[in-house]
């Protein structure tokens, strides 16, 4: 059977410019620490896309919690602050565009 | 009409914190470092955190220091458990609570105070995110108000209304919205019946 998905559009507070890949790695092991290795290959965490300040991740529908808590526990990248707000989760990746170019 | 309760930003931070928080979900925010003033559209309250070992220590802290919120933090047990026996304070910030304390703090309505700074810069994150799940348990068995909020020191320390629900939720909290509202709502109506010159004393409001 399909497994849902969600996509989940985050804004990116820092100091100055960051990597984005390097951003996304640190939330890739944040939340593999948090829910596990056995977890984490069901989560099926993806980055789909940047765009300015936004980005739009996909997580399987069961594991959003989870993503968000490990969005939050993500305080530092290249030694910068930075802080990543959740913004938007839905079902649509159109939907989730359209609210980004809104924002 | 969510609320950030713990919030110990200072400077430049405070203005920025504010539209943050705004724009993340909140309609007010309690101030622990630094008050805000002149702040539009937003609701600010001083909060006042209080660290002592012995009650007589908390007594001269709580009548030299003044805020619409009070916050104990403590690790001592004694101390709490006659905090919240007596409702000294409107929360208790600490590491973990028995049944014994959520028993007496049910009754006198003391919140406990789930600080997510503190989970962020534990040094063991899973030691510290089971004693905050353990703690929450306790706390709605013996229905104590639970309050969460970011415990921010600097602008990149706040976190967005959706990401505190989430970790609402996954402490096991099954009203996870009302850490953000419920107790909130009853200090600030508190505080509007004291300014007014209606507050008598807890359970007693001039109509």
């Amino acid at each position: 059977m399909r497994e849902k998905k969600r996509y989940v559009l985050v804004e990116i507070y820092t100091e100055g410019d960051v990597d984005i890949l390097s951003v996304f790695n640190l939330i890739r092991s944040q939340l593999k620490s948090f829910i596990g290795e056995q977890r984490f290959g069901a989560a099926k965490l993806q980055f789909i896309e940047r765009s300015g300040n936004f980005m739009i991740m996909k997580v399987g529908h069961r594991f959003v919690d989870e993503l968000k808590l490990s969005l939050s526990l993500v305080s530092q990248a290249n030694n910068k602050f930075i802080n990543l707000a959740v913004l938007y989760v839905s079902g649509s990746l159109r939907k989730i565009r359209e609210i980004m170019r809104g924002a | 009409m969510y609320y950030d309760f713990f919030v110990k930003l200072r400077g430049d931070d405070l203005l920025r914190g504010i539209n943050f928080l705004r724009t993340h979900g909140f309609v007010g925010a309690c101030f622990f470092e630094e008050f805000p003033e002149n702040v539009e559209k937003f609701q600010v309250l001083k909060g006042v955190e209080l660290e002592a070992n012995s009650v007589r220590e908390l007594k001269s802290l709580l009548k030299s220091k003044n805020g619409n919120f009070t916050v104990l933090t403590t690790n001592n047990y004694n101390l709490l458990k006659i905090a919240c026996q007596k409702g000294l304070v409107d929360a208790i910030h600490t590491d973990e609570i028995n049944e014994v304390i959520a028993k007496f703090a049910a009754q006198t309505k003391v919140s406990l105070l789930i600080d997510f700074r503190r989970l962020l810069t534990a040094k063991d994150r899973s030691v510290r995110f089971y004693q905050m799940e353990r703690s929450c348990s306790i706390a709605q068995k013996k229905k104590m108000p639970i309050i969460i909020g970011s415990g921010a020191t600097n602008y990149f320390e706040l976190r967005a209304l959706s990401n505190l629900l989430s970790f609402s939720r996954l402490l096991g909290i099954k009203r996870y919205k009302e850490p953000f509202y419920l107790p909130q709502l009853e200090i600030i109506k508190r505080e509007k019946a004291r300014v007014e010159g209606k507050y008598v004393m807890p359970g007693v409001v001039i109509e």
